[in-house]
């Protein structure tokens, strides 16, 4: 056991575990047909690599990542590709993203697997192995764990959370208790990977069993780790706060744990890279707490990724208007359609009486939300400047430290929705923010088209000012021409005529200056559009940066040629 | 509920504001028992105020008449009650009450909003305007007062018979070559086990409970104790010249009340740990300068508003430091 130091803030909740956590965790009937999102991460894009009607079995890779930080989805069933289509997902009510359905056959097939002891595997596999799983963190938030890895490079230490600080969740619980070996498995591959040398386990003290399971096993497996214990209290299990109470440690800023050498896993994406690893087995199903007060039976499931919550409303009472939360009651999304799928993320199907909002009244200033802060934030002030919309104040008040917990708004005697305000202020500077990158970026352009301008002008100007003394030496020459016939005056004629001719031929060479610049800015623009055209995400947009590709291609063409031509003048007179 | 979190407390505004009224029922209970029906006219009559005014004030902004239930009134009325002279004429609580409805809050905005705390502006304003209605003191050592009387008194307009001699802190005023200790046989009131520091000590124990209820913080009722102890070493050396003990500066002239009930009002005073700490120390130091040498021998209400006064400026300068910051920022921080 080692010592456990403490963090500020925090509440205590009723934890309502013992709802869901007395049984082991059970199967449920495979649905008929799973909806599997293309981009699993729903930020960062994949595409699907099946077509409507191919035949797909158990493991079968559905889509292959675009983004470095997106994540490959598996079938958790075989059977048929029916449909690839934009549908509902619980994370984002406001929009649609594509979704690849599986019918599925009740065959039960699976794809061949190549398992392998991990004393045969070398990091690098470990690794490899791992990416090819699709495996996202399990806690809640999704991220790619190849990438949380790969930006562990310099890490030494593993903390397996175990927390699970979240009310009515016990998923982490039951799976400490009976899945142990495949934490363990997890574990071990990850310290071989990585070449850890220090392994902690941080969980609550309201977890006994599951506790003594972890130790058990770990024995068993012949790893040494070390024991965290922590209070019961919300939110210890978010990452910041429990290296703090783990190690004592803050993690730095704008930095990452990586920065403190130290990785942090929760234990069921330890155990889905047991499985992964050692029995070559992608992420294509999860263990669900489904609980609630309006709940049926309440337990832990196993759930194949991409099934309907629909298929899952047998568990709400009969007759009761129930809401139903994706995730615990602190941090959860409320389902607004439940056709959305189960994902990754879904450690949690919360299934409560439907609750009247209450009225939000005003603020004391009470400070019960900053004594509840584990972040050290003044909520009510942060509260005040957000309504008052003070850019320059909220960020003071370090309004993007805040982790959106909830502790604040669960123990405000005003009801007042703290954490929406904190997200619409947030939404509203970062939007504030790229106004101002873009409004610079409008400026620039504006003021090189301006030196531009200045400049065309300017070569206007000396042109003009060339065959004006062109002209005169002409007449000049002309002049002197006729007014004797003596041999050295025309010379003098003819010199002046060679200047201004000399003079005028500069202008030509400006402007080819001036057009390889402009190719190379257009080649600038060009690449710069295309980057868009991947960000873009409705096919509008997608079509008018299309129309905007093709306009620069051309004069990207245009510009060329004329530079050509302008070669080939320069030729001669070099 | 739209987004979460989904759950909350059962703590609610309304029941904080109840909880504070509470906490004043043993001071209520003590000052019955010395003054009688006297401490109850003025309740009684100042929350009716007090409503009333909240409710004319809701109607005339436009605002739902629920708020009326919030129960800041009530806890406004009482502390205005009971810091003011028992069994007050009506129409001096009434006049207090708007004060305290109307100046101080609404005009601000309501509940939440009024940067100065009402139940103090109101005492002020009294103060300055009817100086001699706000000194009259009844005497406690004469029988507490039946209700007829107080009726009488308080609706009428009756004299009251006896009123109470110096109080200890007008007595130390106006101490012409006494020492402390020969004040004290003179004046009982500056001696120890006057009635009112029986008050005092009941302000007390509601302010333990509202303590052990985490409704207020330590910092600010501590340090205005410890800032009042302090700065009343000092002004005392027993001399003529000199102040109450620093002791006794604490069991008189509603300091206790003024460290837990008032200067604790979350609303106008500074909102940070250690911004409590600075604002509690120093409406201590302050009651003490203005006892000993200001005009007004009532500092806690002065000091209270000038600390006030100051809250905003303490917060944006005594920032927490965040998670993951190496050091507190300043509000005033780009």
């Amino acid at each position: 056991m080692i010592k456990v130091h403490t963090i500020p803030g925090g509440i205590h909740p009723e934890t309502h575990k013992s709802m869901s956590n007395g049984s082991a965790a059970e199967r449920i009937p495979t649905p008929d047909r799973l909806w599997i999102p293309v981009s699993a991460g729903l930020k960062y894009e994949s595409e699907p690599i099946v077509n409507v009607g191919d035949s797909v079995k158990r493991f079968t890779q559905l889509t292959q990542p675009k983004h470095a930080f997106a994540v490959a989805s598996h079938s958790p069933i075989s059977g048929t590709v029916a449909a690839i289509e934009m549908r509902s997902v619980v994370a984002m009510p406001e929009r649609q993203v594509l979704m690849i359905a599986i019918d599925n056959d009740g065959n039960n097939e699976s794809e061949r697997r190549a398992p392998m002891a991990l004393d045969e595997l070398s990091g690098a596999q470990i690794l490899d192995r791992i990416s090819r799983s699709g495996i996202q963190g399990q806690g809640g938030a999704g991220f790619s764990t190849q990438i949380k890895i790969a930006a562990s490079k310099q890490v030494t230490h593993l903390i397996v959370n175990g927390v699970e600080c979240e009310p009515y969740i016990t998923a982490d619980d039951r799976l400490m208790r009976d899945y142990s070996d495949d934490i363990m498995l997890g574990i071990q591959c990850i310290a071989k990977a990585m070449q850890l040398t220090q392994i902690t386990l941080g969980t609550e003290d309201n977890k006994p069993q599951a506790f003594e399971a972890m130790q058990n096993a770990a024995a068993a497996a012949n790893i040494n780790m070390q024991w965290g214990v922590v209070p019961t209290k919300y939110p210890s299990g978010s990452e910041k706060q429990l290296i703090q109470l783990l190690t004592g440690q803050e993690v730095a800023n704008g930095k990452l744990p990586a920065d403190l050498g130290i990785l942090m896993l929760n234990v069921g994406t330890l155990a889905a890279i047991g499985r992964a690893v050692v029995h070559d087995e992608p992420v294509t199903e999860r263990l669900v707490t489904i609980t609630g007060e309006a709940c049926e039976r309440p337990g832990n499931y196993w759930v194949p990724l991409g099934t309907p919550i629909d298929a899952l409303q047998t568990f709400a009472k009969d007759g009761a208007k129930a809401q139903w939360i994706q995730g615990g009651p602190m941090m959860g999304v409320r389902v607004t359609d439940t056709t959305a799928p189960i994902t990754q993320v879904t450690n949690c199907l919360l299934i409560q009486p439907a609750v009247k909002s209450t009225s939000e009244m005003p603020c004391i200033r009470c400070s019960a939300c900053y004594e509840a802060c584990p972040m050290q934030l003044l909520p009510q002030q942060l509260l005040w400047h957000a309504k008052s919309n003070n850019e320059q104040k909220l960020k003071a008040h370090n309004l993007f430290d805040c982790i959106e917990c909830g502790a604040c708004d669960y123990v405000c005697p005003s009801d007042i929705p703290l954490v929406q305000y904190y997200r619409a202020a947030k939404d509203e500077l970062r939007a504030a923010e790229s106004d101002r990158v873009r409004s610079e970026h409008a400026r620039n352009r504006f003021e090189q088209r301006q030196a531009r301008l200045e400049r065309i002008e300017q070569e206007k100007i000396a042109k003009r000012e060339a065959r004006k003394k062109a002209a005169e030496a002409k007449k000049a020459a002309k002049q002197v021409d006729s007014d004797t016939t003596t041999s050295d005056k025309p010379k003098a004629g003819l010199l002046a005529a060679a200047m201004a001719k000399a003079e005028t031929s500069k202008a030509p060479a400006l402007s080819a200056e001036k057009l390889t610049k402009q190719v190379s800015n257009l080649e600038a623009q060009l690449i710069h559009q295309q980057q868009l055209l991947e960000e873009a995400g409705d096919d509008e947009k997608r079509a008018k940066i299309d129309a905007r590709i093709k306009n620069t291609r051309i004069k990207i063409d245009q510009a060329k040629a004329k530079l050509a031509s302008i070669d080939d003048q320069e030729q001669p007179n070099a | 509920m739209l987004s979460s979190p989904f759950i909350h407390t059962k703590r609610s505004t309304p029941w904080v504001m109840q909880q504070v009224a509470l906490a004043l029922m043993p001071a209520i209970v003590t000052s019955f028992y010395f003054y009688g029906w006297a401490v109850l006219s003025n309740i009684v009559l100042m929350i009716i105020a007090c409503l009333a005014f909240e409710a004319f004030a809701l109607t005339l902004r436009k605002r739902s008449l629920v708020s009326l239930g919030d129960w800041s009134a009530v806890v406004t009325a009482l502390l205005l009650a009971m810091a003011i002279p028992p069994a007050a004429n009506w129409w001096l609580i009434v006049v207090g009450a708007g004060l305290a409805m109307l100046l101080a809050k609404h005009l601000y905005g309501g509940l939440g909003l009024n940067p100065f705390n009402p139940a103090m502006v109101a005492y002020v304003v009294l103060l300055i305007s009817y100086p001699v209605q706000m000194s009259q003191w009844i005497d406690p050592a004469q029988s507490a007062l039946s209700l007829s009387t107080t009726l009488d008194i308080a609706l009428f307009g009756s004299p009251i018979d006896q009123y109470t001699g110096a109080t200890a802190l007008d007595a130390v005023r106006h101490n012409a070559g006494l020492t402390i200790s020969q004040l004290a046989e003179q004046n009982p009131a500056t001696a120890w086990g006057a009635p009112h520091h029986f008050v005092s000590l009941s302000y007390l124990l509601g302010g333990l409970y509202l303590l052990a209820r985490r409704i207020i913080f330590w910092q600010l009722p501590i340090a205005l104790i410890l800032g009042v102890l302090v700065a009343g070493v000092f002004v005392y050396d027993g001399s003529s010249e000199s102040a109450l003990s620093p002791a006794m500066q604490l069991a008189v002239g509603g300091t206790l009340m003024g460290a837990f009930f008032i200067i604790t009002d979350p609303v106008s005073s500074p909102t940070t740990t250690n911004g409590r700490l600075i604002a509690g120390a120093f409406a201590g130091v302050l009651i003490v300068v203005i006892r000993h040498f200001g005009n007004y021998p009532d500092a806690v209400a002065f000091a209270v508003l000038l600390v006030n006064l100051c809250a905003p400026l303490i917060d944006y300068f005594t920032l927490p430091r965040t998670y993951g910051h190496s050091k507190a920022k300043r509000a005033t921080d780009e």
